[in-house]
């Protein structure tokens, strides 16, 4: 109850002084002066009336949900030969450490070469941002099994398939779970730049289109939809992750 | 096999490859009777864990042939999945293709008899905990009900109590001795500890370099003393 009580005085905090560095310390300013607290929610109430704003919630969501999933299938299979082949690891891990390295909007003149424009280069964007997250949390699973364990289910019967079902899924299922919370998080904060290379769609798109019409209180009103947005999954994502985990710990 | 319930001969291992390959066990003969514990003392890396393990299925000789009627290991840790119940993890027993066979009756049947077990050990207490919450001695007790949940014929264990205070390895030997009285098991045992040895020991075996031959000794007192200077003797 306490740590509510902060929490929300906190924010409280956040929101008076947002207001003030807006509104009073800005007052004379053409463009922050119009995007205070009430401004950005006036906004959103304004788009979500006219009932435009879901398409591109939509959209967004959905480039995110394909990127993500994309990246969780290179994610675990990277993972798993990384943390299953030492050789591989060895070999690889300079090249990985590059990668991973690389920022992943750098690859944004790449990605509309290969894919041109639209969803496609965007989706690609966010797999490439993802993956390392899921690849590295799946890797330091694997590694943290211990290899008794094989040893053990071998010794009551278990063949190699049941051995994959039985020890190594579970044994390595809340590291997975965690590279996803990372990957959802570098995934969202991608998400938006990408959605500004020459897409007409989502709320990165939205971002840019605020701006060229002028309209600062929309700008500020799609930010503080991003970040409710974000702080939202993330915290979807934390509790659902929380409940397997806890049903595999 | 009539009175053994395990027979080895002239069974040889090897371990390593090329220039490394060095035999660990080297034709030997054992015989494991009907009922008995046999407790396997030696030196370190005269091959106990891997005799056990060959036991086990675990690892294949190179030559000789292994007897064995159904079997089930113990290891020296207890290694219960985290992720798991008590009860969960002495259901894995019967959870793999392998041992599914030894219960008729499917998923009921096992629930029954593992909740039958975990009573008869004195342990169905703990039966909703996860293994992060059991003590070394417990957790030890749910590895052994793991592994005689689908009734082998022998219980093989591999320094099972090594890791744990000498109150709970004392207290977890006469479970041991009581539990081999009430389910008529044939126990092999592997163990540095001579009094281990021949406080469950109906026959000690002295296991010593690769082509030796095992040296026996009844298990009692009398046999402490030649044991321990035995192994002073290889060492």
């Amino acid at each position: 109850m306490k740590s509510l009580l902060l929490r929300l005085t906190t924010t409280a905090g956040f929101v008076a002084l947002w207001w003030w560095a807006t509104d009073v310390l800005s007052a004379e300013s053409p463009i922050l002066s119009n995007m205070s607290p009430l401004d950005a929610l006036t906004a959103l109430e304004r788009v979500f009336a006219a009932g435009s704003i879901w398409g591109s919630i939509g959209v967004t969501i959905e480039r995110l949900g394909l990127g993500l999933a994309i990246a969780a299938v290179f994610g675990v299979a990277i993972g798993w030969l990384l943390g299953t082949l030492r050789q591989v690891e060895q070999s690889a891990s300079i090249v990985v450490q590059f990668l991973r390295m690389v920022s992943p909007l750098s690859w944004a003149p790449v990605a509309i070469v290969l894919f041109g424009i639209g969803t496609a280069p965007v989706v690609f964007l966010i797999a490439i941002a993802a993956v390392w997250p899921i690849a590295l949390n799946t890797s330091a699973g694997i590694k943290a099994l211990d290899p008794n364990w094989t040893l053990l289910a071998r010794s009551l019967g278990a063949s190699r398939l049941e051995i994959i079902r039985t020890i190594v899924v579970p044994g390595v299922r809340a590291h997975v779970l965690t590279g996803l919370r990372l990957a959802l998080g570098v995934a969202w904060i991608v998400l938006v730049p990408a959605e500004m290379l020459g897409v007409d769609s989502g709320l990165g798109y939205e971002i840019l289109s605020a701006r060229d019409m002028i309209d600062y209180q929309l700008l500020a009103g799609v930010m503080l939809l991003i970040g409710l947005l974000g702080f939202a999954m993330d915290w979807v994502a934390q509790t659902a992750f929380k409940r397997w985990a806890a049903a595999t710990a | 096999m009539g009175d053994l319930a395990a027979n080895l001969r002239g069974v040889s291992i090897r371990r390593g490859v090329g220039k490394n390959a060095r035999k660990i066990i080297d034709g030997l003969d054992l015989e494991v009777r009907r009922g008995e514990v046999l407790v396997i003392v030696g030196g370190s890396g005269v091959g106990k864990t891997t005799l056990l393990h060959a036991l086990a299925g675990l690892t294949t000789p190179d030559s000789g042939s292994i007897d064995i009627a159904s079997s089930g290991l113990v290891f020296q840790q207890p290694l219960l999945l985290p992720w798991l119940s008590v009860r969960q993890n002495v259901k894995l027993g019967f959870r793999f293709k392998a041992n599914r066979g030894r219960i008729s009756g499917g998923r009921r049947a096992i629930d029954a008899a593992v909740n039958s077990l975990l009573t008869r050990l004195g342990i169905a207490q703990l039966a909703d905990r996860k293994p992060s919450e059991l003590s070394g001695g417990q957790a030890q007790r749910v590895a052994i009900a793991r592994t005689i949940v689908a009734s082998p014929e022998i219980l093989l264990l591999d320094e099972p109590f090594s890791a744990l205070d000498a109150a709970t390895r004392s207290n977890l030997q006469q479970w041991l001795l009581e539990l081999r009285q009430e389910l008529s098991l044939t126990i092999v045992l592997v163990t540095h500890d001579i009094d281990e040895a021949i406080t469950l020991g109906d026959r000690i075996v002295l296991l010593g370099e690769p082509g030796q031959p095992l040296t026996e000794y009844r298990g009692d007192a009398s046999a402490k003393a030649h044991i321990i200077a035995q192994l002073e003797y290889s060492i």
